[in-house]
Parts: structure tokens; sequence; C-alpha cells
């Protein structure tokens, strides 16, 4: 499979929890594991066929996140720990179980220990053991909101920070702070403060905290005298833990009345109307006055270009989380294809095509 | 607190302390201002001023099918509802029935919302163009439109628009008091305030039009609503309240309609928003943001010039296959489809198809200056993406160029200058960081050599000289390797080995890489038996991956046609070499 360029997504399922038992919610999520298909019903339109997604692993309820990790997060920390860099997507709406699947129960050796306490765990682990190799680990926090960037673990978080893209080391965001860790605590402790952080801001800049990206990332540096040639080789690889922000919140006040469904949502503030004209806009040869946006910026070398990159995505089962969990389906299915696409121009080539047939006649 | 206080409260609550609300409770506030709206229905008005009894006057108030309706009356017409009291209670109290009613609709009630919204209507609707009412039928208008279009009832929010039209055209000469002077005439109010305020709401109007009609996918009238909005936002510009406008936003959104209609090959109006653009730049202070956005805008313009050279050429090129003028395949237009009302200076560039040199010339030189200019904003160690962009552009400008351009040396020394700028990038920017940006460049410097080996090879056969047959070996040998670089950044990382297969974007690219390779090989003056070989080899490389890989036909039908004839024949020309040797 020409894998390495796309983006390797993962869908997984929450249990159906006591509130909506109670709520005597139906199921409406179902799961063809073999074939790595989901399948979402609506529950009134029940001669509606249900709606049908596929991915490149799907977990259903009663799944454990080693089996997870095992299966879809090792290989990207293995090649991380090999001096190549990697990218997880995290993406859920609230109460999607992306939190317990991302964080998990953290006590080591449980089961549903989440996927970033075991990159931790697997990083170090893996520094431990190796003889002859001197391992050097930072980490960043940084949250992108409303385009601006702000480093979670700054002694002023309100700065905003530029992004600069360099000739040699590629896209940098400018005096981000970069913290030394030698243990899984000293990571999980730096996440915490972050999240801190990035909780007493949302409330301080009256912004909703569900609709800003963070970037959780560990570099490790890979230092290994090479018994060949008596020099030290150093191979640096990176990891991005992406927590993707939500869509706009939706809220079940009244049990009555429609809730505006995403293709129905008109913008009620002028600041969008450069995004409706730009929506206008197709052809190559076209320039949009605004920049790229941070956050693809930030990670392009993630979008196509050997890195590694995987989206994990979790739904609810219950039948009142239906917009939602249609939301992510049709999100998590967008992001299979999300790739820097070259844009290689093609010249006319006719002209070469006659030249050719003739040199093909001539022989 | 007086009524008015207590309503401004409540608008307040309901618009701008929501967004504080918690997650959990996301409508708090506007649950507390309907409470405080039901409660002013009891409240009493104060007695209505001067200038309130004499726009009275004009309104009276009727009963029909059961419902109290307002209508317009002569001011020396006999009223059906003398009190002036009466008339201001029963408005003021449909005032509140609009606010709660909104936020029936705003808190996911909706039905409920455009039921009270529905009935207000109707108790104005014969009274519309009156100045007391106008404003608050615009903002019903508005409400209505956002449900519809909630429910996907496109059309019916269109055909509530144009309602909405009409009443804003017709409130054009009436003094338009805000929603809150309904309550109490605000004497220290300008017209040019009641004015401004009327102009933003019919704004929306349009701007919810624009955005209807996109997802409607009717480009075109969401273009022309966008364009509106533009409009009715410089009027607001003009009358000199400069609070609600932001000349940098209104300048950023008209370079992007630019490209609008410049991709739909309307040069003229394209031209028409880029020049107002750049005018509107000159009212924005100078910020952090001011000189990134003229950076910005002269990118549009580079991208202007690239499509009318490209449309130019291709119509030429029509033209002459039909034999025709090329008048005949589509006419020039210097007349843009709209005008903002700003003074322009005289166009920087024609808007008129291109059809010869020396007009091509104009239009390069004219990008060339943008180029040369965004580069010094856009550096090359910092803006990797964007110069590169830049310099992607300035190879674009000569290959349209060169189209126009009929001497064989001066199109050799075009194609130089794209080579020269393209192996400088390719050597300058990191593979491992920008690896898309690397393939895109190597690609394109891939097929310059190509081109110029044509055309040296054109040369060669006018005048023999050694001179030519070494540059003609140098540049096989540089496209040979171009390519193979190329080719080699597909490789897996850890590996270095070949794909067994690549993702769709690819096949065609890396196939013609081959071909390209293969077609290099067989241009060689010397050596000919060996590079005939490595032709045959390329050609099989093809071959042999389509096979495989059926439904890969698609991407690269026509070299697979040629490169099959090509191993068919390629093995007899290579024994007829043998035997030479």
């Amino acid at each position: 499979m020409a894998a390495s360029e796309t983006v390797r997504v993962i869908l997984r399922c929450r249990p159906i929890n006591q509130r909506e038992i109670d709520l005597k919610c139906q199921t409406i999520v179902s799961m063809r594991a073999e074939l790595n298909q989901v399948l979402l019903e609506h529950v009134e339109q029940s001669n509606e066929p249900p709606k049908q997604f596929t991915f490149d692993a799907v977990y259903p309820e009663d799944s454990i996140t080693e089996n997870i990790y095992a299966e879809s997060v090792f290989p990207l920390v293995e090649n991380v720990l090999e001096g190549y860099n990697a990218t997880v997507f995290a993406y859920g709406q609230t109460g999607s179980g992306k939190s317990f699947t991302m964080q998990g129960i953290n006590t080591p050796g449980s089961l549903q220990r989440g996927v970033i306490p075991r990159s931790f765990e697997h990083i170090f682990d893996a520094s431990s053991i190796a003889s002859g190799t001197k391992y050097l680990i930072r980490s960043s926090y940084l949250e992108i909101y409303n385009e601006t960037i702000r480093d979670l673990l700054a002694k002023d978080v309100k700065t905003a920070l530029d992004l600069k893209e360099h000739l040699d080391k590629g896209v940098q965001v400018q005096n981000l702070s970069w913290h030394p860790c030698s243990s899984v605590n000293d990571c999980e402790r730096l996440m915490e403060k972050g999240n801190r952080n990035r909780a007493t801001g949302a409330t301080l800049m009256n912004k909703d905290s569900s609709r800003s990206h963070s970037i959780f990332t560990i570099v490790t540096e890979m230092c290994k005298r090479s018994e060949t040639d008596g020099k030290d080789h150093i191979r640096a690889g990176k990891l991005n833990l992406v927590d993707l922000a939500g869509s706009e919140r939706q809220s079940k006040t009244h049990a009555e009345g429609e809730r505006l469904r995403e293709a129905t949502r008109i913008n009620l503030s002028l600041s969008a109307l450069g995004n409706v004209i730009s929506a206008l806009v197709d052809g190559r040869s076209k320039h949009i006055p605004y920049r790229d946006s941070k956050l693809t910026r930030l990670l392009q070398d993630s979008l196509g270009g050997n890195t590694k990159t995987l989206m994990v995505a979790c739904i609810s089962p219950a039948h009142d989380n239906y917009d939602e969990t249609l939301s992510t389906l049709r999100y998590a299915n967008r992001a299979k294809n999300i790739k820097n696409k070259p844009r290689i121009n093609e010249d006319p080539r006719d002209a070469q095509m006659k030249l050719l047939q003739e040199e093909i006649n001539r022989l | 607190m007086t009524l008015l206080e207590r309503y401004l409260n409540a608008i307040d609550k309901c618009y701008v302390q929501c967004l504080n609300d918690p997650e959990n409770e996301p409508y708090k506030s506007k649950y507390e201002a309907k409470k405080i709206f039901e409660e002013l229905y009891k409240e009493n008005l104060d007695e209505e001023s001067d200038i309130m009894k004499k726009e009275f006057e004009t309104l009276d108030l009727i009963e029909e099918n059961n419902q109290r309706k307002f209508i317009i009356i002569k001011s020396d017409q006999q009223a059906n509802e003398p009190s002036v009291s009466k008339k201001h209670r029963y408005l003021v109290d449909l005032l509140f029935d609009y606010h709660i009613g909104t936020i029936y609709s705003d808190t996911e009630e909706k039905g409920e919302g455009e039921l009270r919204l529905r009935l207000i209507l109707t108790s104005i609707e014969q009274a519309l163009n009156h100045s007391l009412i106008c404003s608050l039928g615009l903002n019903l208008f508005n409400q209505l439109i956002l449900i519809h279009t909630s429910y996907e009832k496109y059309n019916d929010a269109i055909e509530i628009a144009k309602h909405a039209e009409n009443l804003y055209n017709q409130s054009l000469i009436i003094e338009p008091y805000l929603l809150e002077e309904l309550i109490h005439i605000d004497l220290s109010n300008q017209t040019i305030n009641r004015r401004e305020e009327f102009e933003q709401i019919y704004i929306h109007t349009l701007f919810y039009l624009a955005q209807i009609y996109g997802k409607l996918n009717d480009k075109y009238q969401s273009a022309n609503y966008c364009r509106l909005t533009l409009e009715r936002q410089l009027e607001i510009f003009y009358q000199n309240n400069k609070k609600n406008f932001d000349p940098l936003d209104w300048a950023t959104n008209c370079a992007t309609l630019s490209q609008y209609y410049m991709t739909k090959h309307d040069y003229a109006t394209a031209r028409h928003c880029l020049m107002c653009a750049d005018k509107m730049l000159e009212n924005v202070k100078l910020n952090d943001n001011l000189s990134e956005r003229i950076a910005s805008f002269k990118r549009c313009w580079i991208k202007y010039a690239i499509n009318l050279l490209s449309d130019s050429s291709d119509r030429l090129l029509q033209a002459a296959d039909r034999d025709v003028n090329p008048n005949e395949i589509v006419q020039s237009s210097s007349i843009p489809q709209f005008q903002f009302q700003l003074t322009l200076p005289s166009p920087p560039i024609t808007c008129s198809y291109i059809l010869d040199y020396e007009q091509a010339r104009q239009v390069f030189l004219f990008a060339m200056d943008k180029i040369n200019s965004a580069k010094s904003y856009y550096i090359l160690d910092g803006f990797v993406t964007d110069h590169v962009e830049l310099c992607q552009d300035t190879s674009q400008l000569y290959l349209k160029l060169i189209f126009f351009e009929s001497n064989i040396d001066r199109k050799c020394k075009m194609y130089k200058r794209r080579i020269d700028i393209l192996s400088l990038l390719c050597k300058e920017i990191s593979e491992e960081h920008y690896l898309y940006l690397i393939r895109q460049l190597l690609f394109e410097l891939g097929e310059c050599y190509s081109m110029l080996l044509d055309l040296k090879l054109e040369q060669k056969d006018k005048l023999n000289s050694n001179k030519i047959l070494e540059k003609i070996s140098n540049l096989i040998q540089l496209g040979i390797s171009t390519f193979e670089h190329f080719i080699l950044t597909m490789n897996d990382k850890k590996t270095n080995k070949k794909p067994e297969i690549y993702a769709d974007e690819f096949i065609r690219p890396v196939l013609l890489a081959h071909f390209y390779i293969g077609r290099f090989h067989s241009k060689s003056i010397e050596n000919r038996l060996e590079n005939i070989e490595q032709s045959l080899n390329q050609y099989k490389i093809i071959v042999d991956y389509v096979d495989k890989h059926p439904n890969t036909l698609e991407y690269i039908e026509q070299e697979y046609n040629i490169c099959k004839e090509m191993i068919n024949l390629l093995p007899l020309k290579l024994e007829k070499l043998r035997q030479i040797k």
C-alpha cells in the first residue's frame, strides 16, 4: 500500500454510559470489524439504509486501548525512536470518549491506559534499555485558537507566537519553549500544566476551549558513537500529539426542535465574508490573500512526505448523539484524503506526442 | 430603571453576555433576557414625545381577521384608532414579541419562534415603509431568512429576501428609527446614525443571500451578493462613520473576489477589484498586517498576469486550429460587470487578450515587477513556501512569454532562466522538510531540460557545431539526473526501497518521469547502442507497471501505447546497431 503518504484513520466507539441507559437511549452504531466498516442508523428514518463508512481500522465498544496502541500507534512511535517523525491526531466531539482513548485510566498496567501515557512509556522504556545511545528528550505544548498560536508552557501564556519557515529546519514556532524530560512523569506533569493553562486561558479570553487545537510535541535526540568511524551520529525523531478542535458545540436543552446541522449553518458574522468569497474561487492558478491555516502550515511535513500520520476519531453509540457522530464520521472520512498534493504542472505535450509518433514511424 | 433601560439591559444579555455562558448552560443569558422582555409587557410607557406623536399621525391601527394591524395613512386622514398611546403600546408589544420570537428561534425552538415572528409580520406588513416600522420589518425578514435556511428551504428564504430588498429600497427616503427608539425617540440621534444601523441590517440580508446561493451552488449569484455586500459596506465608509468599517478587511475581501472573476476569465472585473483593493489599502493605518497584505495582493496580480497570458495563448491556438479570427473564440472586454465607487488611477495593465510578443512582454514585465517586490517581503529563509511559489510563478511567466517569442535563440535564453531559478532552489531548500516542493521543482526543471533540448536539436540541424553538441550532451545528462532524482524522492525514507505501488496523484508524474528519461536516452548522439537499451528499459518499466496495475492505465494511456510500440520496434533497431558494431 502506498500508505506512507496518506493519513491512516482509525475509529473507536465508546461504550454506552449509565446516563444513556437510564434515558433508554438506543444504540445506533454498529461495526463490521473485519471489513473495517462502521454503520450509522437514523432512529427516526428507519426505512433509510444505514450510512456506511470505511476506515483503516474500527474499534467497537468493547475494545481495549492496549490493543489499539499495539496495532495502530506502536509502529509510529517506533518510527520516532528510529529518528523519523510521526503525528497522531485525536478527534471527537464532547462526550465521544476522546479523552478516554487519549488519556484513559492512568494506572500503569491498566488495559485502558490511554494512547498518550503509553507513548510516553514506550519512549522512556526504549531510552532506558538502549546501551551506548544517549537520549535527550524534550517537550513543548502549544495551542492554536483563532489562528493565534500560544505556548501553553510559557511564563506568559497570552503572548502570540509566529510561525517561520526555515530553509534548513522546516516550519518552526518562534520562541516556543522546550522542556527537558527524563521520565514519563515529567511529560505527564508538563501536559497537566499545559492543560490547566489552556482552561484558564479560555475563561480569561472568553473563548470556547473546545474550539482550539493543541499540539504536544516530543523530540527524541539519539546520540550514538559509531564503531566504524568513531564519530557521534545524531538522529532526532519527533512525535506530534494533536488534539483537534471539535466543531461548534451542539447542546441539548429542549428535546424538541431542530438542531442546526452543519450544512445549513449560516454565518451570522460579517467576519466570515472572506470565507464565503474564498469558497467561490476554484482553479489552479490563484492566490487567496489569507495565510494558510496555521495548523496546516505547522504540520505540513506530516501531511505527505514520509511522515507516518494517524488520526484517531472517537464517537458515541447513543442515538441522541446522531448529529455529532455523523459529523465526526464525515470529518474522519475527509481526513483520509489529507495530504499535500504536489502541483505538478504539466506543459501541453501534443507537440511532443506528434514528434514521438514520427519517430516511431521512422523506426 | 426606566423601561428603556430595562429593555437595553435585556438586549445586552441576549446578544453580548450570552457569549460568556458556560458550556453546560449555553442559553442562560438568553432565557434571562426572555424573562425580562416578558415582564416589560406590563410596564407602563411614558407619555409620547411630540415627535413620536407626529410620527403616529401617519400610522393607524385597524382590525382585520381578528388581528390588529398597522396601516399607513395620510396625516390629514381620519384615523381608525385616534389614541396615540394605544398605538404606541401595541407597537412596543410587537417589539417585545420580536425579541422573544428571536430568542425561541436561537434556543432551538424554531417552530415556536417562527410562529410568533409570522404573527408580527401580519401585523406590520401593510406599513413596512413607515419610519417606526421599517427597522422592525427588516430585522424580522432577516430572522425569517435564517429560520428557513436552517430548514434548508433556500428558495423560501430567497423569496423573503426579495421582500427585504423592496423594503430597503423603499425606505431610502424615510427616517429609519432604531428598534430601541420605538420605546422612546432619542432626539440627539442623528439621521446618519439611524441610516447606518439600517444599512448594517440590510448588509446582513445581502450577506445571508450570498451564503444561501453558495449552498445552492449558484456561484454567479453568490459572487454577486458578495459584491453587493462589499458595495453597501463601502457606502458606510463614505458616510464617514468608520465605526463599522475595516478597510483592511474590505480590501482583502475585494482582492479575493477578484480571484473569482479571474478564474471565470473576466479580466476586466478582476482588474477592477484588484485596483479597488490596492486603493483601499491607502486607508489602512500602518500595522503588522499591512505589509503582509500589500505583498499578498501583489500575488493576486501575478496570478492575474499568468492567467491572462495563458488564456491568450489558448485563444490564439484555438483560432489557428479552427482557422478563424481570435474574436470568434472569445471577445476581449474592458468593461467590468460592476464598479465600486472609488477613485482609481489609470489601469496598470491591460485586461484584453494578448495578441503578440510586445503586448505579452508588457504583461510579463508588470508581473515580474510584482514578483520582485513581493519577494522582498516573502524572503526565502522565513517564508519558504511563499518564496518558492513566487519563483514558480516566475518560471510560468517565462513559459507563457516563450509562446509569443518566435526567435529560437531568445526562447533558449528564457528556458535557461527558468532552469537557473529552479535548479538554484532545489539546492537551497531542505528535501527533508519540503519534500512536496522539491518534487514540484524537480519535475518542472526536468521538463525545462527536455524542451530546451528539443530547441537545441532544432538549432543543431541548422548549424552543426561542437558547442551545440556539447550543450546537447549536457542537457541530456542533466535531464536524466533530474528525473531520476524525482523518482528517488518516492522511495521509502527508511529502507530506500522503491514503492510497489504509487499513490494516485503520483502515478502519472512518476511514469512520465520514466518516459522522459527514456526519451532523453533516445536523443543521445554518442553511445547509441547503450542509450537505446536504456531507453527500452524505461519504456519497459512503464508498460510493466501499467500491466501489473491495469486500473492505472487511464492516467497514462497515450504514453503507454507509445511505449508498447517502442518495445516492439526498438529491439529491431538495437539488433541493427549491434550488427554495425
